[in-house]
């Protein structure tokens, strides 16, 4: 799937975590014993470690990882520590920015010399999100003062802008591609999943838009569909879609903020919505799969038309490439991958591409950034394979990993791909199995039936050349992975390690194309990762009450940590203050 | 300057008093005798007498001679203290500051004097504040002076400090020495004082002022006096807790790289690393890590680990465990220990010359443990013993909470004398492992080493008693003594005559005009001579 349009309101998520959504929804029968190049493909193989794909990354963005806070490793309580007062960072050109909640204010930290400085923001400040294209601004959500503040450091010279009158649920936000709008909302599983939780009849409808180019910046708050899941933003960012359980609302962003239609989804007022699978393309098409059900839906979210095509069997995975014009479905009942264009909603059943990758396990799809390819694999099952298709040639490759694949994630460029591995079987004391969206083949039960197979992350993971040119490399870890960092030049990936109950955190540094590892242990649990390009380096922030975040520089020179941001900005200096 | 044979001295008392008789009586024999302690210096003890305007500085021959000489110093001493090679005394006075000079005086201002045996080495620095606080360099080439609670200002400003380059001569023209400097406060005042060795920083090699307030930490650019100093603020200001500090570390870490740290104990359960590094404006500036320890450290020190890695050990007592942390990545890792040990003192090059990491021939360093309540002493060998990380904590045999560590050096830099809290002693050998105990008639015995360090000194305050050690046999020795030792020194006795290095044990009696044994500190486990000395306070009264 691509990393920004898809919404998938499933059980998936409450197991893996946000970024599982590009490996949900697999389903059929899983065998393993797939062979290679059947017609239509080149049938290259490669013998190296081969990787899988999870999900979204970045620039400067981290990747989480599913399968840890989950069955497995995740029924013993992780050993945090007390009051995490700093939240998830985000990285600008520069900096990487951090809210306090408890202080009320927002460290950032000079990447390149690791100074650190704090500035006030409102009460609470917990959500903060880097606005694109500018080089060094992020926007906070203060969640007790209900207000937004905007942070710009400019030559050196930070500013700050208070926007009152922010939706008091919002807990995620979503920026325009060209910096223009900001919307803070609220996740709806997010919220239902946190600790405080909220009504079960809470709708979470409040949306509130901020023209961040308006001096002074304000904000407009507009009522969207029950319980938002996801918000993305037409091509030219002049509308925005909010998926929700009754359908896609359309929020015109060109002139008067206002809610302009909402879009349903299905003609049948009884559907689940939880089984429901939406990708929006930058056309304004919402791209819809149910779990189960070999239809795919195409909606044109400006009529309100509707059409389908079925497929093979059910679809258990579906993206759609990054110019919007193709959806890649597959379906691992008969291991079919189909290529649907999206210019209409009722495409002709001609111009669907559809291929049967032997008897490859396929059940899950992770494209590249440039939508030149795909890879394919299952975690459903004990796979070890992958296939890498060329969509635009229909070629594709299989390759043979030496562990079963949980996910894989590509490097910006395509040319490899991280790939996480998931343990065979499950550990003894794995606790209540894991539903991978529908995966059935965990072979008979007692009475017959067919049980789920727990996906369980294992300590290891691969790095792969997607062109097969040469063996990949097979990293062992000292505790599963949790998330992946890529930089911006595709030359290195950081994967961070966590072990709660053992006390084991660490991350590990991949150079790319050398596949050289370095491994650094790290003091507390890695809560995020990311890269800042301009400085070279990746960083890992940790869970622990004063703040910590571990740089660590491409260079090879030493890595350095910083902890207590509110200490560090409490140096002063009478000579260069 | 006078010789006091010690036939001679009571004659010489009673002179001095019958010339007191006579014409104008010196005023200074209306002042209280000193209450101050004597200090020891190399080749003299150094008899503070502010009351009289004087040091009087005892020195000593090969024949056990004892020579006592005045050496003049400004009205209103507040404050002496010894350079730590023992070469120089030094005078805070404020000079006539508040009250005015005595009739016929002219007025005197606020000094720090240096005052040496030798004449040529004595030298007055100008004060422009009377302060009393005085911090010395240990390598002598500072000394700050700031407001402490002798200082006589009816207002004062406790943050600021005079630096004084001891390598420099006073102020003259445009040249500034004593250099003013205040602190930028941020409601804290000083406490302590540390100056580092040359640190390889961004900008260059760099000594510097460690001040540690009672809640900041800041940072004095000694290449740069003037300059305004780095504050580091410990606590939040988040609530009306306040942090703390209570001791520093400070390392120069690898030669080749600008990666000097400071790890700043403070009173809750972290530890804060400045690592020194690059910046704009200046030549460096701090970067701040916090390391949770899990306790309060009660002492931490700059290790080297397993192939020379830099860590930080730190001790917390509350939990028996030291903690090893890493500073660039914050890592911590518990040791646990047998005993809640309250410091720790690397031994490295007495007892670690064996220790070596495994994965190179790098040296490790070595760490004795002592001040828990029970427990003894215990080496710690900082080295990495794969799987098992800093897994050599040995115990010595010393049962008793040990309350004191003495360095002997000299010949014997391996042996340390443990000081216990019981009437017992022990002479710990490092290289050996070994502890022998000695046991005392009473507790509170004190030791001295012997400067040369073949021998210790015993003795009990304000008792006529006093032993003598030699470390090679372990054979402690009664020596004879008329009078009740106050304080005890050992001091080069040189006045050119041989043996050349003579050295003299000279016992001080605080009692009425003061006295002293002298003894020769060579032979004294070998005869039983001895010269005693008395009314010291009476001479040089009526001298020029």
């Amino acid at each position: 799937m691509t990393p920004h349009e898809r919404s998938f309101t499933g059980c998936v998520l409450a197991f893996f975590g946000l970024a599982f959504l590009l490996a949900c929804g697999m389903g059929g029968s899983a065998s393993s014993n797939g062979t290679e190049s059947p017609r239509g493909f080149d049938g290259g193989t490669s013998q190296g470690t081969g990787g899988s794909t999870m999900g979204g990354f970045g620039s400067g963005g981290a990747t989480v990882i599913p399968g840890r806070t989950d069955a497995g490793q995740s029924d013993l309580p992780p050993e945090q520590e007390v009051d995490v007062s700093f939240q998830v960072p985000v990285a600008t050109g520069d900096f990487v920015w951090i809210a306090n909640p408890q202080s009320g204010r927002v460290a950032y930290v000079d990447a390149a010399t690791l100074t650190v400085k704090t500035v006030a923001a409102g009460n609470a400040p917990t959500y903060i999100a880097a606005v694109p294209g500018s080089a060094n601004e992020v926007v906070v959500f203060n969640v007790l003062s209900h207000d937004a503040t905007i942070l710009r450091s400019d030559a050196g010279v930070l500013s700050s802008v208070m926007v009152p009158g922010v939706a008091p649920l919002a807990n995620a936000w979503a920026l325009s591609p060209d910096g223009h709008f900001a919307l803070a909302w609220t996740d709806s599983r997010r919220a239902l999943a946190s600790a405080t939780g909220h009504s079960s009849l809470e709708g979470f409808q409040d949306l509130s838009v901020i023209d961040l180019t308006t001096i002074p910046p304000a904000a407009v708050t507009v009522t969207v569909g029950y319980r938002p899941v996801s918000v993305t933003f037409s091509g030219d960012a002049r509308a925005a879609y909010v998926v929700t359980t009754d359908g896609v609302s359309v929020v015109e962003l060109a002139g008067p903020v206002r809610v302009s239609r909402d879009v349903a989804l299905t003609d049948d007022p009884n559907e689940d919505a939880d089984t429901r699978d939406v990708s929006i393309t930058p056309g304004g098409k919402a791209v819809v799969r149910r779990e189960g059900q070999p239809d795919v839906r195409i909606v044109d979210l400006a009529t309100g038309t509707a059409g389908a095509i079925t497929l093979s069997g059910p679809v258990t995975d579906l993206d759609v490439t990054p110019d919007g014009t193709r959806a890649i479905a597959v379906v691992r009942d008969t291991s079919e991958i189909a290529i649907v264009p999206l210019a209409t909603t009722s495409p002709d059943p001609a111009t669907v591409l559809r291929e049967t990758i032997g008897t490859e396990v396929i059940g899950s799809a992770a494209l590249t950034a440039d939508g030149k390819q795909a890879i394919l694999f299952s975690n459903a099952a004990a796979s070890e394979r992958l296939t890498v298709v060329d969509l635009t040639t229909g070629t594709y490759r299989i390759v043979h990993v030496h562990a079963p694949v949980l996910s894989a994630i590509p490097t910006p460029d395509g040319q490899y791909a991280v790939v996480l591995h998931r343990l065979a079987a499950a550990p003894p004391d794995a606790g209540t199995p894991a539903v991978d969206g529908g995966a059935r083949d965990a072979g008979p039960t007692d009475a017959g039936a067919v049980a789920p197979l727990p996906l369980v992350a294992a300590n290891a993971f691969s790095v792969i050349p997607l062109d097969g040119s040469r063996a990949g490399r097979i990293q062992e870890t000292n505790a599963p992975p949790v998330a992946v960092a890529l930089s911006p030049a595709s030359d290195h990936a950081l994967v961070t390690v966590r072990d709660d109950r053992g006390s084991v955190f660490g991350a590990y540094l991949v150079g790319i194309p050398g596949l050289d590892v370095t491994t650094l242990k790290l003091a507390s649990p890695p809560i995020a990762t990311g890269v800042v390009a301009t400085a070279n380096r990746g960083y890992v922030a940790q869970s622990h009450p004063e703040g910590r975040i571990t740089f660590i520089p491409f260079s090879g020179t030493s890595p350095q940590t910083l902890t207590g941001f509110d200490l560090g900005a409490r140096v002063v200096d009478g000579v260069s203050p | 300057m006078k010789r006091l044979p010690s036939a001679r001295a009571g004659v010489a008392t009673l002179l001095v008093i019958a010339a007191g008789g006579c014409g104008d009586r010196n005023r200074l024999w209306d002042v209280p005798p000193t209450t101050s302690s004597p200090l020891g210096l190399a080749d003299a003890v150094a008899v503070p007498d502010p009351g009289a305007e004087r040091v009087l500085l005892l020195t000593t021959d090969a024949s056990r001679s004892l020579t006592v000489t005045p050496v003049p110093i400004q009205r209103g001493a507040r404050t002496f203290a010894v350079a730590a090679d023992r070469s120089k005394l030094f005078v805070v006075s404020a000079g006539d500051d508040g009250p005015p000079p005595p009739w016929a005086k002219a007025p005197q201002e606020p000094a720090l004097e240096i005052v040496t045996r030798d004449p040529a080495g004595r030298s007055r620095y100008p004060l422009d504040q009377p302060f009393g606080g005085l911090a010395l360099d240990p390598l002598g080439q500072w000394a700050v002076l700031y407001a402490d609670d002798t200082s006589s200002g009816l207002v004062q400003n406790p943050n600021e400090l005079l630096l004084v380059d001891l390598t420099a001569p006073p102020s003259s023209g445009a040249t500034s020495n004593p250099t003013p400097h205040t602190l930028r406060s941020f409601g804290g005042r000083p406490q302590r004082f540390t100056f580092t060795e040359v640190l390889q920083l961004p900008g260059g090699p760099r000594r510097l002022l460690i001040v540690e307030t009672d809640q900041d930490v800041a940072l004095v650019d000694l290449l740069h006096p003037s300059d305004p100093e780095i504050t580091i603020q410990l606590s939040s200001g988040q609530d009306t807790r306040v942090i703390h500090p209570a001791g520093v570390a400070i390392t120069d870490g690898d030669a080749a790289t600008d990666d000097a740290r400071i790890a700043i104990r403070v009173d809750d359960s972290s530890v804060v690393i400045a690592t020194l590094v690059p910046a704009t404006g200046r030549d460096f500036r701090p970067d701040l890590n916090l390391s949770d320890v899990g306790g309060v450290p009660s002492d931490v020190a700059w290790v080297r680990t397993d192939a020379g890695a830099l860590a930080l050990a730190a001790l917390v007592p509350t939990a028996s465990k030291a903690v090893i942390v890493d500073p660039a990545t914050g890592v911590a890792e518990d040791v646990a220990l047998p005993a809640a040990y309250q410091r720790l003192s690397m031994v490295t090059a007495e007892a670690g010359a064996a220790a070596t990491g495994t994965a190179s021939a790098a040296p490790v360093d070595v760490a004795l443990l002592w001040g828990g309540a029970n427990g003894g002493v215990a080496f710690w060998e900082l080295g990495r013993v794969a799987g098992q990380p800093y897994r050599s904590v040995e115990t010595v045999g010393v049962t008793s909470g040990v309350t004191s560590v003495v360095d002997v050096n000299g010949l014997h830099p391996e042996l340390k004398i443990l000081g216990t809290n019981a009437a017992t002693l022990f002479l710990l050998d490092l290289a050996a492992r070994t502890s022998a105990p000695f046991t005392t008639s009473a507790p509170g015995v004190r030791f001295l080493p012997a400067t040369r360090g073949d021998r210790a000194w015993a003795f009990m305050p304000d008792r006529a008693q006093l032993a003598s050690i030699d470390l090679a046999t372990l054979h402690p020795q009664a020596l004879p003594i008329e009078r009740a030792v106050s304080s005890l020194f050992d001091i080069a006795a040189a006045d050119g005559s041989p043996p050349a290095g003579a050295r003299s044990l000279v016992a001080v009696h605080q009692v009425g005009t003061w006295g002293a044994t002298v003894y020769d500190a060579a032979a004294v486990a070998a005869a039983e001579d001895h010269t005693n000395y008395a009314g010291l306070l009476t001479e040089g009264i009526d001298a020029p």
